[in-house]
């Protein structure tokens, strides 16, 4: 298997106020890992400078065995890494399947794409995510659940080998939460490593194998959920709701 | 990694096949070949194009394009009056020039304020090339188009490299340099001064008429070609693109768009055909002078596009021709039944009318005027067809 | 001509400019609003002075206070009819300020009539007659009047921004609207009022600077542009680095003037701000003071 994203020292600073304090950790291909911490502990911030929507001031990203530190961001996802959004953002002039197929005009979606076609592997993608009955609709008038596996659906028509996602359960009801964790193991089962930037703890830990804990843009904790939650200083952050 | 035992839904399953990650495509397959470059552009648009045409023909909005394009065909050729081949030509230059903004601002998002930039230049290259390079005239309009593109990168790749509104500061900038450029008299070597081009000569062997009825059969023949390939960029997968950045961009380059790639090939596109219309445009009037770069002509294709639709390419031609024609209109009743001396302010007494019709428009529609117009006709058809 | 002359002279298109780009800058900065029609401000202001005066209605100071009165509900105007309402649609606000922009430079060609590009009679305005000696060259008293005036009021809105109850707000809102809205800030109130207050300033820019040099109806773009070159220079949405963009532009505006433009007998000087627009945007578009953008 191997580590697939080794992050080192990773720092990232805003004026005064640093976002991301010298993170470390590996991820190994094919893992799922979450990472939760209190609001502000710099989550978004490490995805932003993990997908290349923030150059950070020190440190290093290596991706699969190649230094991706500088590259910009649809450079990164040619390398496979690529993220959903916290805030939904769907092209929302575009149809659903519409959506998929920008993301499957990428270089590695165009490439996964030369045997059955775009608007074949958009459909499949969108039938994956339980979204292909919606195809011709624009994502306006979906509900909130839909747009956040349109946001998945996006990400994996780049076909993609790291997948992050920034709070793909916040704001959804429980049943579309299932829904969305039934869709990230199976994923995870297919092969893809995912990262899950979160807050609703109780289903992220019976989900993750691994958790990694931020508070204050510093990596406090990285180990298995039952450890995780015994750890001081990480009952000492501000767990949110369902900690324990 | 997810133990295989676990609760792993199985509706879910179905498509894993395709939908699996494979064969891990090695990176190498990404090397940037020319053939691979202009794939995006021929793969997906010609195909779609061939299959889509007839099923286009067949819809509302395809048969009204289609019967608007035989009519404003037909009229002056039935009216046989110079004056109206002469407005029809110079409409269908516009027809262009508009078409190809909305291309790049109303499709692509990425807003011009300085159009008449690669317009004039368009016009100014053509007219070199025709007048001193001896150059015949159908490959001058071509290079006209050309090295608008050209030049206009000059503005374009600082520009678009850049997400925000620096397009529009840019190509504001861009025209009005152009304009101080070509007419100042210190570079008239170089940029021929504020006489422009003069005199070029085209189809010079035929009669007025003759030559008027030319004009207006190669025009037509250019604008349809221009606007059918705009409109298949339009509905191609590049289209697709262009809309999601106009969207998005952020998102769009989170899927692995190179945003500013696409931006600056919307800009080409947008540029060359915009040139082209200049090139036809000089070609009518015989010369080309610095005022062509005035935001006069920067402000056309916008309320074109506006009242005929922002990002439809289509709509661009509707509201060309509406407006030109209109303009005519109102300049010939002025000068039948204005005095003299209110005639000279008329031309700035219909721009305000105009603007003011623009500033409306833009404030209280999202689509502009013939959208929702074709939209009513199609109600009132299907009406009256008793579905 | 000497050292001394382009100094003075640029120094008070300086101030000029400085009074004109930071309006802009502050509707940018502020509102996130691209206002295309800043330079009509600039140029209606002037031409609504100099129709008073012409009539010979009224005095020159109550001509300025009707122009700024005017231009001040302009900017009311546009802002609650034309911006409120598309304020989603950052390409729609764009293309209604460009489209007010070309109406104001329209109506001004309908009223004046047929030459468009008569020079104004700038010795109507009754500023500070005579000239001063300063180290040996003559300057024309106007310019050292212009140079204090603006100082004056750019004093005056630093002051306000930095201790009133509404530059407090100002600040609030632009560093974030919903922050603010969720303050109990009048957002909607605030951008208003920026808006007019930028063409106030606008339309002093214009009467400061109408009394050296004369004016047609279509510089509006070029202001417009300057203003736009001024903000690159100094960074979109910093204002000390307006203020030392306006400077730059003006220097060089000059320098080469006197430099290039007379010796060569050529023109330069007044599209030197285009060069500078164009190599800021390739080189460095967040400009001298600016932060840089994110990718």
């Amino acid at each position: 298997m191997g580590v697939i994203l080794q992050i080192k020292n990773l720092t990232k600073r805003f004026g005064g106020l640093t976002a991301v304090n010298d993170v470390s950790f590996e991820i190994n291909r094919g893992s799922l890992v979450g990472l939760i911490g209190p609001n502000g502990a710099g989550k978004t911030t490490l995805f932003n400078l993990i997908s290349g929507f923030e150059k950070s001031n020190t440190g290093s990203i290596m991706f699969d065995g190649v230094n991706v530190t500088r590259f910009s961001t649809h450079k990164r996802v040619k390398y496979g890494i690529t993220r959903t959004f916290q805030i939904v953002r769907p092209l929302h002039r575009l149809t659903c399947l519409d959506n998929v197929i920008v993301g499957c005009m990428s270089p590695r979606g165009k490439a996964r794409s030369e045997d059955i076609g775009v608007d074949k592997l958009a459909s499949t993608i969108l039938a994956s995510v339980g979204l292909i009955d919606k195809a011709r609709i624009p994502p306006i008038i979906l509900p909130f659940g839909d747009l956040k596996k349109l946001e998945i659906a996006r990400a994996l028509a780049s076909n993609p080998e790291l997948l992050l996602l920034d709070e793909p359960f916040s704001g959804l009801s429980h049943e579309e939460q299932m829904i969305i964790i039934e869709l990230i193991k199976q994923l995870n089962y297919e092969g893809y490593t995912i990262i899950i930037a979160g807050h609703v703890l109780r289903e992220l830990m019976a989900l993750v194998p691994r958790v990694l804990v931020m508070n204050q843009g510093k990596l406090i904790a990285d180990g298995p959920p039952k450890e995780v939650v015994n750890i001081k200083t990480v009952i000492e952050a501000y767990l949110g709701r369902g900690g324990n | 990694m997810v133990e295989k035992d676990q609760n792993v839904n199985e509706e879910l399953v179905t498509e894993k096949v395709l939908t699996r990650r494979p064969f891990s495509i090695p990176l190498k397959n990404y090397s940037k070949k020319t053939s691979k470059r202009l794939g995006i552009f021929f793969k997906h648009k010609i195909p779609y194009a061939e299959s889509e045409l007839k099923s286009w023909v067949r819809s509302f909005r395809g048969g009204i394009i289609l019967l608007c394009l035989f009519l404003v065909t037909l009229i002056p050729l039935l009216l046989n009056s110079i004056v109206y081949f002469h407005v029809f030509i110079i409409a269908m230059v516009y027809a262009i020039y508009a078409a190809s903004w909305d291309l790049l601002s109303g499709v692509t998002g990425q807003v011009s304020f300085g159009h008449a930039a690669f317009f004039g230049l368009g016009g100014y290259m053509c007219a070199a090339f025709v007048k001193f390079l001896g150059f015949h005239w159908f490959p001058s309009i071509i290079i006209g188009g050309a090295l608008g593109v050209l030049f206009g990168l000059i503005i374009a790749i600082p520009s678009l490299r850049l997400k925000g509104p620096y397009l529009a500061l840019g190509s504001l900038a861009f025209s009005l340099l152009m304009w101080r450029l070509f007419s100042m008299e210190s570079l008239r070597f170089l940029f021929f001064g504020s006489e422009g081009i003069r005199n070029v000569a085209f189809l010079q062997s035929l009669t007025l008429r003759e030559k008027l009825i030319t004009e207006f059969i190669l025009a037509l023949i250019i604008m349809i070609v221009c606007i059918t390939i705009m409109l298949v960029v339009y509905n191609s997968k590049l289209g697709t693109i262009f809309k999601g950045i106009r969207d998005d961009e952020y998102a769009t380059e989170a899927a692995g768009i190179n945003v500013t790639r696409y931006k600056l090939l919307a800009f080409c596109i947008s540029a060359f055909f915009a040139g082209i219309a200049g090139s036809i445009y000089m070609l009518h009037r015989g010369n080309v002078k610095p005022d062509i770069f005035m935001s006069l002509y920067s402000f056309y294709p916008i309320i074109m596009v506006v009242v005929g639709g922002i990002s439809t390419i289509s709509g661009a031609a509707f509201g060309a021709y509406f407006f030109y024609v209109l303009n005519e209109i109102i300049t010939q009743l002025c000068s039948d039944f204005l005095p003299s001396n209110l005639q000279l302010i008329f031309s700035n007494i219909a721009t305000l009318f105009f603007a003011i019709i623009l500033l409306v428009v833009v404030r209280f529609t999202e689509r502009g005027l013939m959208e929702p117009a074709i939209k009513r006709s199609k109600d009132l058809w299907d009406l009256l067809r008793g579905k | 001509m000497s050292i001394i002359s382009i100094l003075v002279y640029g120094a008070a298109l300086g101030c000029v400019l400085a009074v004109l780009a930071v309006g802009f800058s502050l509707v940018y900065g502020v509102g996130g609003i691209i206002n295309l029609s800043h330079g009509a401000y600039y140029i209606l202001t002037a031409y609504i002075v100099f129709w008073f005066i012409n009539a010979n209605i009224v005095a020159y100071p109550i001509a300025i206070i009707i122009g700024l009165s005017l231009i001040a509900l302009l900017g009311i105007v546009t802002y609650l009819a034309l911006i409120k309402p598309i304020q989603h649609n950052e390409i729609g606000v764009m293309i209604v300020t460009f489209a007010l922009a070309f109406l104001i430079e329209q109506a001004i060609l309908v009223y004046e009539g047929s030459k468009p590009e008569e020079i104004k009679d700038i010795s109507l305005i009754p500023f500070a007659k005579g000239q001063i000696n300063i180290f040996g060259t003559q300057i024309d008293a106007q310019y050292i009047v212009i140079m204090i005036a603006a100082v004056i009021i750019l004093s005056c809105l630093i002051l306000f921004i930095k201790k009133s109850r509404i530059g407090k707000a100002i600040r609030a809102v632009s560093q974030d609207k919903d922050a603010a809205k969720l303050m109990g800030i009048n957002v909607n109130l605030i951008l208003m009022f920026v808006l007019t207050l930028s063409a106030v300033l606008a339309g002093f820019a214009a009467i400061l600077y109408v009394s050296v040099s004369p004016i047609y109806p279509n510089y509006g773009w070029e202001y417009l542009l300057i203003s736009m070159s001024v903000v690159l220079l100094g960074g979109l949405g910093s204002l000390p680095g307006s203020v030392i963009g306006a400077f730059i532009i003006s220097f060089s505006r000059f320098i080469c003037f006197y430099l290039v433009d007379i010796p060569y007998n050529v023109a330069y000087s007044g599209i030197i701000y285009l060069a500078v627009i164009i190599i800021m945007l390739i080189f460095r578009p967040c400009g001298i003071l600016g932060k840089k953008e994110r990718t």
